[in-house]
């Protein structure tokens, strides 16, 4: 009678177990299904998910003050059709920040009525740019420009002397009486270029390039600018940074030339006509300096760019392509969510799938089942290993803040409630102490978790108390293994691209936690926690 | 090839004989114990309730506290000198205080240390308001302490050792002896440092004992065997068992008894998600005890 009872309840799991199965396969179906309607029928591609390469810019401005009132500025870049800028941040310590300008002449500029000892500033964006290329109608006269006389790009300044004899009888014996512009490009780009390149010194004027015949890119971009300007073509001298490679102090000068109602690039110094490689970064289009500060104060400068790998752009472009429901783009740029913040969004589904897995099926238990794709999910702004020494930090500072609170005998509540005010106040502490340490880059660390940090460091006192230390520590390596986990999976460019341009594979996600859900095999750890029955002969047993 | 294959059948075969975390949640706690039920196991003042509706026998009660104000001189109440004091709602053995004696200053605890009446007081209110039920408000009970029977003297070491028997459907399905040592601190508590035996459940013997992940024969702080130890009592405490288990809506469920040296077997407790640690203290899964049993039954 028992028996029969007992396995009646068993067939209805078979029963239940065939259901939950189909349902996983009809999500399956659901989110496959709507993947193939926008490969089909709307111009989604594979193409889509490779991922660019973007930059990550920061300018570095430090010196000595004297106690007088100081102000140091800097060029900063400007958006674009060529150039995305994004994620700005800076960093004023004693200064006052302001941003002046706009449209390439955009400066930021730290000031302070005094500051003494050492002081350090800093500027960080990120940037993704493309190459461009012009193509010149071969025809093209000057007639066609309809240049106006008195347009301030054919006129000298100090630094390009169109009215000194020596560049006027250069441009008649370079350019002469022809009116073909490509042709007057092309001899002075050809000129311009071959005049062997000096590095980066000071200024360099468009006389003294001519007159030694030797420059640095500024020099050959301003004899360059003189010589289209006698010649007829509005022309400027334009700056920015060259992107990649180590930290340095030069920034980069080259040329732009007004042809058909467009400004085109050259730089004579890296022998680019009428094009612009990716990885130039126009910040400014006027012939000064990118830096400038206070007299009589030492003060210096040093940029760093690092290439980074960010989603694709070519996903907004689908927004303006056809109608479709399901383009995440069309409706969020309506809600005015940043990307950064949809990114990070669309991947926590995998985060708790890559948790669940670690749980369920590898058997191993971290503090909080979702405690490790939170911290993960905030360590994509730190960085991993930032991110989780900040996480261990925290727990470990707040851990003896607790044993503290435990000799004023609190009850539960109110004690969590302080000790969350303590969480508020170590994640203020450890950000701005990262903005006065720069060898320390946890500015972003104010995102973790706040309430949740707080229940983690009950949890692992908890189990301080009742199991050891030995345990609590066990337990929080593995909470640090998962969450580098899960941070792998949801740092993946790939997963990151393929949610934005295909959120329905949520849905997909949603399959497998059911299929999990009903998954009743032996966690990978219970095979080593029973291996004596497991591995037992059967007439032992 | 031929020797990985045969390893992995092996392992294959062996792993249906055990119970794993996902099968027992999945097929046994969500088929067998309906949510509704859960809080007669999970609320001790509910089960106790439960249990002397159909007179099994339990410590027995001195107060059950569930407001601020019955905490305050609580113990100028009662005049037991031994008690002990549970968060009704509290789980593995969390926040139970054991009181042994009365001095002029306080109480002793069952370690031999010293702790006031206000300290006690403090706990009685951290326990209202919830320290070990995750912040719901909680109730306190507060009963006579019991002893272990003379037979356990030399491997129940300073605290009470317990009798977990896992009951499915009415029917007893497998037990063990958990018992309290030094370094358990007289918690029975098998991931606490209690040993946990494995204990035949027809004749009511130790097979094997499990400590710490290893397998043992003798109690470590008294050499005592733990092998072929009969549990005296054994038809009393399988009659509670089935008894609980026939009455109870919960199916699948974890009986814990102990033997008081002068009531003989009492209950606990019941558990609606009982551990899997039964398995390694009997070397045998809870797979094949239960169809084990039910073959039996049947025959």
């Amino acid at each position: 009678m028992f028996q029969e009872k007992f396995y009646l309840d068993a067939a209805d799991n078979v029963l239940h177990n065939a259901a939950m199965r189909m349902v996983g396969w009809l999500l399956l179906g659901l989110s496959a299904a709507l993947v193939a309607y926008k490969f089909f029928y709307l111009d989604y591609s594979w193409n889509l998910m490779l991922p660019e390469k973007a930059y990550k810019v920061t300018y570095k401005i430090f010196g000595q003050g004297d106690g007088r009132a100081t102000s140091v500025s800097a060029f900063v870049p400007t958006e674009d059709s060529r150039q995305h800028i994004y994620n700005e941040s800076f960093a004023s310590s004693q200064f006052r920040f302001k941003i002046e300008g706009e449209d390439f002449q955009k400066k930021a500029v730290w000031a302070s009525d005094g500051v003494s000892g050492a002081f350090e500033v800093t500027y960080s964006f990120e940037v993704l740019a493309k190459s461009v290329a012009w193509e010149i109608d071969p025809d093209l006269q000057l007639s066609d420009l309809k240049n106006n006389e008195a347009d301030p790009f054919l006129g000298a300044s100090d630094m390009i002397q169109t009215n000194h004899s020596s560049i006027i009888k250069l441009k008649s014996q370079l350019v002469g009486d022809e009116k073909n512009v490509n042709k007057i490009f092309k001899s002075v780009f050809d000129y311009a270029s071959e005049i062997p390149t000096l590095p980066f010194k000071g200024s360099t004027s468009a006389l003294t390039a001519l007159v030694l015949n030797k420059a640095s890119c500024n020099g050959k971009s301003r004899l360059m600018v003189a010589l289209l300007r006698l010649s007829g073509i509005p022309s400027r001298v334009v700056g920015g940074l060259i992107l990649g490679g180590q930290s340095k102090r030069t920034s980069h000068q080259w040329v732009e030339a007004f042809v058909a109602n467009h400004w085109i690039a050259f730089d004579p110094t890296n022998n680019y006509f009428a094009s612009i490689p990716y990885n130039y970064l126009k910040i400014y289009e006027s012939d000064e300096v990118m830096f400038s500060h206070t007299a009589d104060i030492s003060f210096d400068w040093l940029f760093s760019t690092s290439q980074i790998l960010v989603p694709s752009t070519k996903l907004h472009r689908l927004s303006e392509s056809s109608f479709n429901a399901l383009n995440l783009f069309e409706w969020l740029s309506k809600t005015g969510v940043p990307l950064n913040v949809i990114k990070i969004l669309l991947v926590i589904p995998i985060g708790a799938l890559v948790a669940t897995f670690f749980r369920n099926v590898v058997g191993l238990q971290t503090f909080g089942t979702f405690l490790p794709v939170l911290i993960a999910a905030a360590a994509q702004s730190t960085g991993v290993w930032w991110g989780l020494l900040g996480f261990t930090l925290v727990i470990s500072i707040l851990f003896w803040i607790r044993m503290a609170f435990e000799q004023f005998n609190l009850m539960h509540t109110p004690k969590l409630s302080a000790m969350l005010s303590v969480v508020v106040i170590l994640l203020i502490g450890l950000s701005i102490l990262s903005v006065h340490i720069p060898q320390i880059d946890l500015s972003h660390v104010t995102l973790f978790p706040i309430a949740i940090l707080t229940l983690t460091t009950e949890r692992f006192s908890l189990v301080v108390e009742e199991e050891g230390v030995k345990q609590a520590a066990i337990a929080m390596i593995v909470t640090l293994f998962v969450t580098y986990v899960c941070f792998f999976f949801m740092s993946s460019l790939f997963l990151q691209t393929s949610f934005l341009a295909f959120p329905e594979l949520i849905i997909f996600v949603i399959a497998l936690n059911i299929w999990l859900g009903r998954w009743v095999g032996l966690r990978v750890t219970e095979f080593w926690r029973f291996r004596k029955i497991i591995l037992a002969n059967e007439h032992d047993s | 090839m031929n020797m990985i294959l045969s390893f992995l059948n092996r392992m294959r075969i062996g792993s249906e004989r055990v119970l794993g975390m996902n099968r027992r949640n999945v097929e046994f706690v969500k088929v067998l114990n309906k949510r509704r039920d859960f809080p007669l196991a999970d609320d001790k003042v509910l089960a106790k309730e439960f249990f002397l509706k159909f007179g099994v026998p339990t410590a027995p009660t001195i107060e059950v506290l569930s407001s601020l104000f019955e905490t305050t001189n609580f113990h100028r109440r009662f005049l037991f000198s031994d008690f002990v004091v549970k968060p009704a709602c509290g789980s593995q053995g969390k926040g139970i205080l054991v009181i042994t004696d009365r001095t002029d200053l306080g109480f002793t605890t069952i370690s031999g240390g010293h702790i006031s009446a206000s300290k006690i007081e403090y706990e009685l209110a951290s326990i209202l308001f919830g320290k070990y039920s995750i912040g719901r408000s909680d109730k306190i009970l507060i009963e006579k302490r019991l002893e272990p029977s003379a037979e356990f003297e030399a491997i129940s070491v300073r605290g009470l050792f317990d009798v977990r028997v896992i009951v499915v459907q009415g029917v007893p399905v497998g037990a063990m002896l958990r018992l309290p040592t030094v370094q358990s601190r007289g918690k029975a508590n098998l991931h606490q440092g209690g040993i946990g035996a494995g204990v035949n459940i027809l004749t009511g013997k130790t097979t094997n004992a499990f400590h710490l992940g290893r397998l043992i024969r003798t109690h470590p702080d008294t050499d005592a065997s733990l092998i072929n130890f009969q549990v005296p009592h054994w038809v009393k405490i399988l009659e509670i068992s089935r008894l609980i288990g026939s009455h109870s809506p919960l199916r699948y469920i974890g009986v814990d008894l102990t033997i008081d040296k002068i009531l003989g077997p009492c209950v606990l407790e019941f558990n609606a998600r009982p551990g899997l640690g039964i398995q390694n203290a009997n070397k045998k899964g809870l797979q094949q005890l239960i169809r084990e049993a039910f073959e039996r039954e049947n025959s």
